[in-house]
């Protein structure tokens, strides 16, 4: 797997490879959602949240992975979702991280197959 | 006597008593075929002012805070990546494009702010009077504070400062000291694997002597108190019954619709046509002026600054060709594919549906506090000195005489009723209405001085509270979301002073009982009245009735209204 250079939301991957998701949040509890493909995703493990996914298709197919991080009106400003992307074929990355915003942020990533 | 968890408050005592609570273009993606034509007209498609509509103002708040969030001052000025926060934004935008689609996603502060000020001033288990070791306090138990301690620990830095009056508590918890030190950040993973630091929390208090510089009062001499204190149940936002009750709710249900329906492979279009030209458009304009507009609300945490840099966005998006051509091309595939538009209708629902979801779930998170909790504190207490005059034919002699310190082992429990919201805790004992809360400790001599009558065990102290909500009181015209209620408390104190017995003019049993009730009369604005009857004063034995009324400012609660109803 590899990052764009230039856009920390997009990545490249081999066909059937297996995407890991790490959401670990900071300041705050971890509550989190994730959906791939037009589906709910179930969670792998806790704090950190983990979620996997098998990116299957054709090679230039794109597939979108959302993620949704629930903040509480309690939680301080700078309270945030560390993001952490990593492929089964290799390659671990950093995203954005998912600032605190009320009532949950937002956030989505783009998965090409190679 | 009655001491309680409370954020700012200053007490003044006595009759009249006064509180205040206080880039560059990525690869392109498989582009769907646009329709130029054919869409039906739609009255609510918006283009250009997407900054008048507040719907869409609050939705690119959302992005915004994630370039000030992502901004990393001590890097040279590059605008922060955030391309992956443009689709839940431009989903909001074509959500408002549906015809008589009304966006509900304005609803989420709103609807936070009014939640928060309902819950903060339905409050009845605050301290708003002095704190049961201050003289003139109107209450004679001490409710279980550690939550609130933490929370402003992990919060707000290693140690927090409050002042209130003329003394000063510095608090801190192993945690803190644990995350601002280097053992870790403040993950939830740290703060799961730290279980006994969370719990536990540490305080000193310290006589001010200079209001205006009050970190120059902490020295020995200063010292009032200082309190270890371990709880026995996290209550915190952070526990882990928040994410197991977070796990099996409706609010996670439809979080997981909505990451659903964002991850849905249309938005690969929607990424070409809208997130793409946006984020160009956010980047072309960052050296113009976004900039220093994002260094400074990082700089300052002004949420103002905040606001006026989303409006700057939207004007900016209002401008950019591209954006439009994008936004219009998106919106001809939604008017001429019915599953598009389905899709954008349920994303739109599930948006709305997941702001009163999560208002629920605050209200749920507000329980978990409730129920049977307590805490067990250690702490040394430093008496002030007292100083007598004693009058000798003519000439008079004052003498000043330092207090001994003590030791003092507190246990302290209370229940406080679950709402109706949630009925799955065991029931306290004064059923749906009533709070109780027990105090027991025991204190003791480290250097008893015999001369003094003082022995090792100076004796031993209980108190028990009842306080039952009596509705909204007399105050006819309330503020909206304004939950709060007239209270009776009853209480009863029974204290053994060791070295009294046998002592003249001085008792060893010392009794006392109060009633109070507090009405209220504004917001954030109470009329407490207490009677107080007691066997004997510390240092007499002396009988007394006294009677104490006054106004209480609590700022939390007006603060929570004004946000709640701007």
């Amino acid at each position: 797997m590899t990052q764009d250079p230039n856009d920390n939301s997009l990545y490249t991957v081999a066909s059937t490879e297996r995407v890991t998701l790490s959401l670990q949040s900071v300041q705050c509890n971890c509550l989190t959602s994730a959906g791939f493909d037009g589906q709910t995703l179930a969670k792998q493990s806790a704090a950190p949240d983990v979620y996997s996914f098998d990116v299957t298709g054709n090679s230039g197919d794109q597939k979108v992975f959302a993620g949704v991080c629930t903040f509480s009106p309690s939680n301080p400003p700078t309270a945030h979702y560390t993001v952490q992307v990593s492929g089964s074929l290799g390659g671990s990355f950093q995203a954005s991280s998912v600032f605190k915003t009320l009532p949950a942020a937002a956030f989505q990533l783009f998965f090409t197959i190679a | 006597m009655l001491k309680l968890p409370g954020r700012t408050a200053l007490f003044i005592a006595g009759v009249f008593m006064v509180g205040i609570n206080t880039m560059a273009q990525s690869p392109a993606a498989p582009r769907a075929p646009a329709q130029a034509s054919g869409a039906p007209a739609c009255s609510s498609l918006k283009t250009t002012a997407l900054e008048s509509d507040p719907d869409l103002v609050k939705a690119v708040a959302a992005v915004v805070a994630q370039i000030v969030g992502n901004y990393d001052n001590s890097r040279s000025a590059q605008p922060p990546a955030i391309r992956q926060f443009w689709g839940s934004f431009n989903a909001a935008v074509l959500g408002e494009m549906q015809p008589k689609c009304v966006s509900a996603d304005g609803l989420g502060n709103a609807v936070q702010n009014a939640v928060k000020a309902q819950a903060v001033t339905a409050q009845t288990n605050k301290q708003v009077a002095a704190p049961p070791a201050q003289g003139q306090s109107t209450s004679l138990v001490q409710k279980v504070g550690i939550p609130q301690l933490l929370a402003f620990a992990v919060e707000n830095g290693a140690i927090t400062n409050k002042v209130s009056g003329t003394t000063m508590t510095l608090s801190t918890s192993p945690y803190a000291f644990l995350t601002a030190f280097g053992a870790g950040s403040d993950t939830q993973a740290n703060y799961n694997a730290s279980a006994w630091a969370t719990h536990t929390g540490i305080s000193a208090t310290f006589n001010v002597s200079n209001s205006s510089d009050p970190l120059a009062s902490v020295s020995r001499k200063q010292v009032s108190q200082w309190q270890a204190k371990a709880t026995f149940r996290d209550t915190s936002i952070r526990s882990k019954a928040v994410a197991d009750l977070y796990a099996n709710s409706d609010l996670k249900k439809v979080a997981d619709a909505v990451a659903a329906d964002l991850s849905n492979s249309w938005f690969v279009s929607v990424r070409t046509d809208l997130d793409i030209p946006a984020d160009n458009a956010y980047r072309k304009s960052w050296a113009a002026s976004l900039d220093t507009d994002v260094a400074d609300a990082q700089r300052t945490g002004d949420s103002t600054k905040n606001d006026a840099i989303a409006t700057a966005l939207l004007k900016m998006l209002d401008a950019d060709q591209d954006y439009q051509t994008g936004l219009k091309n998106a919106y001809a595939q939604i008017s001429s594919q019915a599953s598009l538009s389905a899709l954008v209708k349920k994303l739109h629902s599930d948006r709305a549906d997941f702001d009163q979801k999560e208002a629920d779930f605050e209200k749920q998170v507000a329980d978990l506090a409730k129920g049977w909790n307590g805490d067990f504190a250690f702490s040394e207490q430093f008496p002030a000195t007292v100083t007598s005059t004693t009058a000798s034919g003519t000439a008079a002699s004052t003498t000043t005489a330092m207090m001994p310190a003590y030791f003092q082992a507190e246990l302290d429990v209370t229940c406080e009723p679950y709402s109706a919201t949630d009925n799955t805790g065991k029931p306290c004992p004064l059923r749906s209405t009533g709070t109780l809360t027990f105090n027991a400790s025991a204190m003791f001599y480290p250097n008893p001085v015999a001369s003094l009558n003082e022995k090792t065990f100076r004796g031993a102290h209980a108190a028990l509270e009842g306080q039952w909500a009596l509705g909204p009181g007399f105050l006819r015209i309330k503020q909206e979301n304004d939950k709060s209620n007239m209270t009776l408390s009853l209480s009863a104190n029974y204290e053994r002073l060791q070295e009294n017995k046998d002592q003249p003019k001085k008792r060893p049993d010392l009794a006392i009982g109060n009633i109070k009730l507090t009405i209220p009369i504004s917001a954030g604005v109470a009329f407490p009245v207490s009677f107080t009857v007691a066997s004997a004063g510390e240092q007499n034995n002396e009988k007394y009735v006294r009677g104490n009324f006054g106004i209480t400012f609590d700022l939390d609660k007006l603060e929570a209204l004004l946000k709640a109803n701007r």
